[in-house]
């Protein structure tokens, strides 16, 4: 197994494959507007949906699960989070298949 | 092929926690790697706290490699918190025990010796001699087991059996005693059964949530998650967080409160008073359903009698009453009005008259909460008791979103420590050993003669510590426990017991804990899925799941080590000559035989195993054991409010409440429409006291056991933390985890380390009056006391923060009061 290419450009170097995991996270609604910036300020992260009310699905794409616990604490950490929780986790053990790497299938 | 692969994956991971969290989208969702055909998956409870997740647990080649949050459970809806999401990792630490170990020198075992390899046989066989020996010498009252909340359903009832019916010992205690002691003598107090009378589903119905010292948000996350959809899909909801200092429970606060270690109980009685003042007393409600009593008071602290603060109390445990009537009950809490109140607690009149409000407005469902900030309380079942006053005053209780809600903090504190009986007063199904009625009845079920279950109290989980100090307990086991680390005042009133040169102690445990390693002989245990288990959550869920992993090397069950053990004692050594010469039929058999091969714990042959689960203790006794088990458990509870489904049932379904009647569960008790228990036209009845009325109790404030003075400043609270589960034995090992939170932290208020000359991140020795442990200040971290109060958690093994805590207990129900003692600050 080869690192990816994101993994590598995101200083992720230990393991191989891509861990995609999705979480719930609860935050104040009135701070939706700071909180969704600030996650995908974290590397591999991303808010695909989120409703007005402050429930927000956050993506993470990451090297290892060391560094899924690391986002969460970071999450967990933001002003006006409520709560994190887990749902999703699949480690994509394929060889890198980023549309600008072209395909190998 | 692979883009679209990895478009797949992300938008199934989308997908999933959209329909968790109930925001619409279009994509079918499932949280299952459906993609690796090679994996198995199966359900299973959750190994970690009383929430009692749903949890699908992959395997592969005979190892756990994934675990998620079950999406069809109705407790976690697919979700799971850090260490659930971890759970797989907690096999597999490096030092898992492999081997029973007996310490030994020159071949043989010796208390100074080191720990040896050994076989079982040779560890049996030693453990053997030291049993025999002590219940010659002392009897039945000289041996003694601790066991716990994490027991699986049938290894307490077994354990329970063998001690109370085979050894005629009720020296067995559970850990529960350290956590849900008092809950559950607030509800034998207030209503005569155990448990809760509501369920999670009240969650989804409030309008008001109110947390009484609990922290939630790191103790109960996927609850707290739950609570937070509420009041944040519903502007309308509040939130009131109680607490001696902030946490992170207070982000959702609307009414954020901090009060004064023990004034809780002031708190409380104000809030009876402002109902009845405010004439919001639900009065066709308590005339029908309550009635009135007054507690003795001057109780003592649970200490050693010769400790002045036992030698001063008036009525030293006396959980006695009287009966008074309503008008007396509103004089009593009169005095705790407002001015008074605020002064003792610290929390603002405009504060306490909102939070009464809350309770005493007949528009607003309020749902209490609260677990070991009540519970690990000189007067937890007092505290628990004025809990109940409340609710039953307005008449808030046993329907949707009015629900005094008892949390737990083990996976099955209710399920196995209560429900079962492990206590050392208790038998299954709320009943005592000191009732003739309920031995008669016990005696009944387990097919032997009468009179053969011991009638007197056992010692509990603290008054152990004091025995085996004391040379009264000479030969003891420990399973699924790490009690050297958990007990309060260790080095003083723990470790010493252990150490005792005339004591012989077995530790059962998967992982080399400070236990374990204070220890004569270690059995190497298997865990959580390595066995078929069932636990009991804290709504009455009682959830199974399958043996799916082999345990390493020779670890083996709870459940085949009490019963192997068993067998090697006969009745002629361990039972009364009288009891056998009255019963000639149980002459010469062993305790294997009359307790486990009774014709009823045998009936059901491996055939009924469910293809494609292995049953190592099937394999080993040659019937299905743990269905003997619980179906000879389940006929103290049926046709009497405590039933059970059939064992089968539970492989199939996310768990059932009980009682379950007819096949259905009860998510509100004592309630009629809900509860099957409840005769028609009651509407309410609260069938645990035989006038079917639950009682309203007058008790006062009265102070803790320990106060800070000047020379030990600061009180010390000591917790969890969302990353490590109890004394992290588990977790601790699990590298994330481990990484995320290495080591415990004196959490201080900025100016109370400024006071000091001390900055974030110095070394500290926390020091009171029975010992001493080294930490560091955080004074920026996610718990923030006010001055004159720091936090401590007690998960970390290299700072055993219960060397520094006080052994005061609840003198009814016998838990240590871990959150209140006095300390001193020092830079190290």
């Amino acid at each position: 197994m080869r690192m990816t290419r994101r993994a590598l450009l995101q200083g992720d170097t230990t393991g191989g494959g891509v861990h995609i995991s999705s979480l719930v996270l609860h935050c104040r609604p009135e701070v939706i507007g700071a909180v969704i910036p600030a996650i995908e300020a974290l590397p591999g992260a991303t808010v695909p949906e989120h409703s007005e009310q402050g429930k927000l699905v956050v993506l993470l794409e990451t090297a290892n699960d060391g560094t899924v616990m690391e986002r969460i604490s970071a999450l967990e950490a933001l002003s006006g989070v409520i709560s994190v929780a887990l749902v999703y986790h699949q480690i994509d053990v394929e060889t890198e298949s980023e549309p600008e790497t072209g395909s190998n299938a | 092929m692979s883009t679209s692969r990895r478009d797949f994956i992300r938008a199934n991971a989308v997908a999933t926690a959209a329909a968790a969290a109930g925001i619409t989208t279009s994509a079918a969702a499932t949280n299952l790697i459906t993609s690796d055909t090679q994996l198995k998956w199966s359900k299973a409870a959750c190994r970690f706290c009383g929430t009692g997740c749903s949890i699908n647990v992959a395997t592969r080649d005979n190892k756990v490699v994934a675990t998620h949050g079950d999406i069809n459970s109705e407790v976690n809806r697919g979700l799971a918190c850090v260490k659930g999401y971890f759970l797989a990792k907690i096999l597999y630490g490096e030092d898992r025990l492999r081997q029973p170990l007996l310490r030994k020198k020159n071949g043989k075992y010796d208390k100074e010796g080191e720990f040896t390899p050994v076989s079982w046989d040779e560890a049996f066989d030693v453990m053997e001699e030291k049993f025999k020996k002590t219940l010659k010498e002392k009897g039945p009252q000289g041996i003694g087991m601790f066991g716990s909340g994490q027991w699986t359903v049938w290894e307490g009832y077994a354990a329970s059996k063998l001690m109370k019916a085979g050894f005629l010992s009720n020296n067995i205690d559970p850990n529960a005693r350290h956590c849900m002691a008092s809950a559950v003598g607030g509800f034998m107090r207030t209503f005569g059964i155990d448990e809760p009378m509501g369920c999670y589903d009240d969650m989804e119905h409030a309008d008001a949530f109110v947390l009484w010292g609990s922290n939630m948000a790191e103790m109960h996350p996927i609850l707290w998650t739950r609570i937070t959809d509420r009041r944040l899909s519903n502007p309308g909801v509040k939130v009131a967080v109680l607490s001696t200092f902030e946490h992170r429970s207070f982000e959702l606060a609307d009414m954020p409160m901090i009060f004064t270690p023990q004034t809780d109980m002031a708190i409380l009685n104000y809030i009876a008073h402002y109902i009845i003042r405010e004439g919001k007393v639900n009065k066709d409600f308590v005339g029908k359903h309550v009635n009135f009593r007054k507690g003795v008071t001057d109780i003592g602290y649970g200490l050693r009698p010769e400790h002045p603060l036992q030698v001063d109390a008036a009525n030293p445990n006396d959980g006695g009453s009287e009966a008074i009537d309503f008008d007396e009950f509103a004089k009593f809490v009169s005095t705790y009005d407002e001015e008074y109140v605020s002064e003792l607690s610290g929390v603002s009149p405009e504060r306490l008259q909102a939070l009464a409000e809350l309770y005493a407005d007949p528009d607003t469902k309020v749902m209490s909460l609260w677990t070991m900030g009540v519970n690990q309380h000189t007067r937890g079942v007092w505290v628990n008791n004025m809990l109940y006053n409340v609710h039953l005053l307005t008449g808030k209780i046993s329907e949707p979103g009015n629900s005094p809600f008892s949390l737990t903090g083990q996976p099955s504190a209710c399920g196995t420590a209560r429900e079962v009986g492990t206590f050392s007063h208790r038998l299954p199904a709320d009943m005592v050993v000191t009732n003739p009625e309920h031995r008669k009845i016990a005696e009944k079920h387990w097919k032997l003669p009468a009179g053969i279950v011991p009638d007197w109290v056992g010692a509990h989980a603290v008054q152990q510590g004091r025995d085996l100090k004391d040379g009264k307990i000479n030969a003891y086991w420990v399973q699924v426990n790490n009690n050297v680390q958990a007990a309060p005042n260790l080095n003083e009133e723990t470790l010493p017991g252990y150490r005792n040169p005339d004591n012989f102690i077995v530790v059962s445990d998967a992982y080399p804990t400070v236990t374990a390693q204070a220890a004569d002989l270690i059995l190497p245990t298997a865990m959580w899925v390595e066995k078929e288990g069932a636990y009991g959550n804290a709504e009455r869920r009682t959830q199974f799941w399958h043996q799916m992993v082999d345990a390493p090397g020779e670890a083996r069950s709870d459940l085949w080590q009490l019963v192997e053990f068993s067998k090697r004692f006969t009745t002629d050594e361990v039972w009364p000559a009288e009891i056998l010469d009255a019963n000639p039929d149980y002459k010469g058999k062993t305790l294997y035989d009359v307790l486990y091969r009774n014709g009823q714990v045998d009936q059901y042959p491996n055939s009924d195993i469910e293809e494609g689960y292995s049953n190592h203790e099937a394999e080993a006794f040659g019937f299905y054991l743990q269905k003997g088990l619980f179906e000879e458990y389940a006929k103290f509870g049926r046709g009497h409010a405590h039933d059970l489904d059939d064992f089968d049932v539970y492989h199939q379904v996310r768990g059932k409440r009980w009682p379950v009647v007819d096949g259905k569960e009860t998510k509100w008790r004592f309630r009629e429409g809900h509860d099957p228990y409840v005769e028609e036209g009651k509407g309410v009845q609260f069938y645990g006291k035989p006038d079917g009325r639950a009682v309203i109790f007058a008790l006062p404030y009265e102070p803790p056991a320990e106060s800070p003075d000047e020379e030990y400043d600061l009180w010390l609270s000591t917790g969890r933390v969302l990353e490590h589960w109890h004394s992290g034995s588990m977790t601790r090992r699990v590298p994330e985890l481990h990484k995320a939170v290495p080591n415990a932290l004196v959490y201080m208020h900025p100016q109370d380390a400024r006071k000091r000359k001390l900055r974030r991140g110095d070394e500290v020795r926390v020091v009171s009056r029975r010992g001493e442990i080294r930490s560091r200040i955080e004074t920026r971290g996610r718990n923030k006391p006010p001055e004159g109060l720091v936090f401590v958690p007690w998960f970390d093994s290299s700072q055993l923060i219960n060397k520094v805590t006080l052994d005061a207990t609840d003198p009814l129900s016998k838990q240590t009061d871990y959150k209140k003692c006095a300390v001193k600050i020092l830079k190290a």
